[in-house]
């Protein structure tokens, strides 16, 4: 027998998705598609934008119908249950971003190592910075010196290597 | 004359062309290039964020003061390793080397997983030697026949070849039907983002500069799929204390280790069925691999005898996956070779490569370089028996280093990776900032059990139908009746009715199955839940 919890899901993720297609349909398509009616174009490019979501509408409603009418099973593995690692997680990654453009790629990339490594449980700090220290720079020395790409150093550290 | 005379006069004019060819390429030089190109391909496609064309791109200004040949055996050999290469990350890491071995990454992985890694790479190499092999022959045998084909096609026939491509999403739901759907159209508004090609007006990009070029597709896809795998493990991880490994290693038999003569066997008929799938995809512009390995692998779960392993760890997948992505280099080079057309990127960057040399791709090329185009043809058979061999050690190396590392330390070095690759591609932090973006999407997906897979297919496609549709309703000044009047397209649309029959009376045969067990008590069949 389906339990409450799956009937909730289906049915929130629908109407989450409704919502979202129609704030595309209302808002994002009317402001963000300019509509350069050329001569002879028979399709403008708002076309096929307002059709697909038209599809993600309908297909949202139906996900809706379905959490009413056969609700999916709520068990979910251990591994997909939303922790504080995982919020720790997020936050490194959107730090990482902003951390690209200001420290740069090389101690964006061993801070990012040391911190992950960190939180996987491993618990040897030498031996964590030695491997984040050689494994970054390994691959700064490839991206730099055997692909010939530009690896980012950072609006603070420009001058500095 | 008579059409056995006609034949006659085929097979002999091929033959003597054939042995031009043959000694031509059969050089020291030659055989040395093949083998180190696709220890760079290999390499190169193992490694996530490494494009192919970043690999043939970096390979061609060394090619410069080479031989015709000898630079062209070269820069095939490296998109050969790099397109197998690509399943070697996806089955250790479930992270797609390049985005033709997305499709790898369902069974590769789940077979990883149950601590058939050596089994899965093994069968991987096997299926992308014949897979390749299938489609590399039959170009050389019947090329400027499969050129004149391809000529044929215009708009409408375009727009309903893909229509009919867009129906692999339907196979490949998983668990939801509505769910995969709605992952495919979320796709298809991806992609919508970015200067619409067509009209050249801008479509969400909100005044961004770096959002005209649309959205980065490799990122995206690292993003996708190595970025959710990175935050499961570390809840996966830290449950088991830091020594989770990726892969079951310990108590591994060696029976699981090496793939057996009646494994390959029983999937010697989807690599053969995959090479045909690359072989046909691969000679149309603008397909690529990445289509045609989830239409080989979609082919394959319809016409194999257990399609409900399909996705949870089997070979045949791994197999019908790596013929179909690793058939299109041979068949890639058709349109470029016959009609001067590059049939997708690789084959643009290979074509610099004949304009460096004054040669001219094309009909003529046949007839005045006729021993440079036999000698490529001996040199992508002879890729696919380096492939063989490098990829033989390749697997010993790589299995034995990569499953053995825990992943404390595997999954923080996978996110400098990918930032490090995202980054290189167009060297533009943007490009970082979309990986990230879609990662967390990804996971949020995975969270939601919404599959990442038909997202990915329909990003690829949805470019190509919107061109196809559009430009044909220009041509016919908005009449749809266009799309209806080429015989060409009425065969793709009655695959297409035919596919979608198939895929409700599968989900509906599974339905019934799934109904059945129930009673039995079968609460989980998902192996891949219980294996690490």
């Amino acid at each position: 027998m389906p339990d409450g919890k799956g009937l909730n899901r289906d049915v929130i993720l629908g109407l989450g998705l409704l919502a979202f297609s129609l704030l595309i349909l209302l808002w994002l398509i009317p402001s963000g598609v300019e509509v350069q009616q050329a001569g002879g174009m028979a399709v403008t490019p708002t076309f096929f934008p307002y059709g697909v979501t038209a599809v993600l509408a309908v297909l949202s409603l139906a996900l809706v119908v379905k959490g009413f009418a056969a609700p999916s099973s709520a068990e979910s593995a251990g591994e997909k249950k939303f922790s504080l690692a995982v919020v720790i997680i997020i936050l490194l990654l959107l730090a990482s971003f902003y951390g690209l453009e200001y420290l740069g790629m090389v101690p964006t990339g061993i801070l990012a190592v040391i911190l992950l490594v960190r939180l996987f449980n491993y618990r040897n700090w030498p031996r964590t910075i030695i491997f984040a220290v050689v494994f970054v720079l390994l691959l700064f020395f490839f991206f730099e010196q055997v692909a010939q790409v530009d690896i980012p150093r950072g609006v603070w550290f420009d001058d500095l290597y | 004359m008579s059409a056995w005379h006609a034949v006659a006069d085929y097979v002999v004019t091929y033959g003597a062309n054939f042995q031009k060819g043959a000694l031509y390429f059969f050089t020291f030089k030659n055989i040395l290039a093949i083998f180190g190109g696709v220890t760079i391909g290999t390499f190169c496609g193992a490694v996530p964020g490494m494009t192919i064309t970043m690999a043939v791109a970096l390979t061609l200004p060394f090619t410069f003061t080479m031989e015709p040949l000898t630079a062209l055996s070269l820069l095939s050999a490296v998109y050969v390793g790099a397109i197998y290469g690509g399943s070697i990350s996806a089955i250790l890491l479930n992270t797609p080397g390049t985005p033709a071995a997305a499709c790898t990454c369902m069974d590769g992985f789940a077979l990883a997983q149950k601590g058939q890694a050596g089994k899965a790479l093994w069968m991987a190499n096997y299926a992308s030697c014949v897979g390749d092999l299938t489609s590399t022959i039959i170009v050389i045998a019947i090329c400027p026949l499969l050129g004149g084909i391809a000529l044929y096609f215009k708009s409408p026939d375009f727009f309903a070849l893909i229509l009919f491509s867009i129906t692999i999403i339907g196979s490949l739901c998983g668990n939801s039907m509505i769910k995969g759907l709605i992952a495919g159209v979320l796709g298809f508004l991806a992609a919508t983002v970015g200067m619409d090609p067509f009209a050249g007006s801008e479509r969400f990009t909100f005044g961004s500069l770096e959002l005209t070029k649309g959205l980065s597709f490799v990122p995206l896809l690292i993003g996708l799929f190595a970025i959710p795998e990175v935050i499961l493990q570390l809840n996966r991880s830290r449950k088991m204390g830091g020594r989770a490994l990726i892969c079951k290693v310990n108590n591994v038999s060696p029976e699981d280790s090496k793939l057996s003569w009646a494994e390959f066997k029983g999937s010697f008929r989807h690599m053969l069925r995959g090479g045909i799938v690359g072989l046909i995809l691969g000679i149309i512009p603008g397909l690529g691999a990445t289509p045609s390995a989830f239409l080989s692998y979609e082919r394959a779960k319809r016409a194999s005898k257990h399609p409900e392993l399909f996705g949870k760890g089997s070979l045949e997948g791994v197999a019908a996956a790596e013929s179909g992505n690793n058939a299109v280099n041979g068949a890639t080079l058709v349109p470029l070779l016959t009609l001067g057309i590059p049939g997708d990127i690789i084959t643009a960057v290979m074509l610099g490569a004949f304009v460096i040399f004054d040669l001219k791709p094309g009909p003529l090329l046949f007839l005045q370089h006729s021993d440079l185009i036999f000698g490529l043809f001996c040199a992508l058979i002879m890729c696919d028996i380096a492939l063989r061999l490098v990829g033989g050690l390749f697997i010993r190396y790589a299995a034995k280093l990569t499953t053995r590392m825990p992943t404390s330390l595997i999954f923080p070095t996978i996110l400098v990776l990918c930032m490090f690759g995202s980054y290189a591609i167009n060297t533009n932090l943007f490009d970082v900032g979309i990986m990230l973006v879609f990662g967390l999407v990804g996971y949020f997906m995975a969270l939601l059990e919404i599959p990442a897979i038909p997202f990915l297919i329909a990003f690829v496609l949805a470019p190509m139908l919107e061109n196809g549709l559009r430009r044909s309703l220009a041509v016919s000044n908005g009449d749809p009746m266009i799309l209806l009047q080429s015989p060409i397209a009425w065969v793709f649309y009655a695959m297409t009715i035919l596919a979608v029959v198939s895929i409700i009376r599968m989900n509906l045969k599974r339905k019934a199955c799934k109904s059945e067990e129930a009673p039995r008590g079968k609460a989980d069949d998902d192996p891949i839940r219980h294996s690490v």
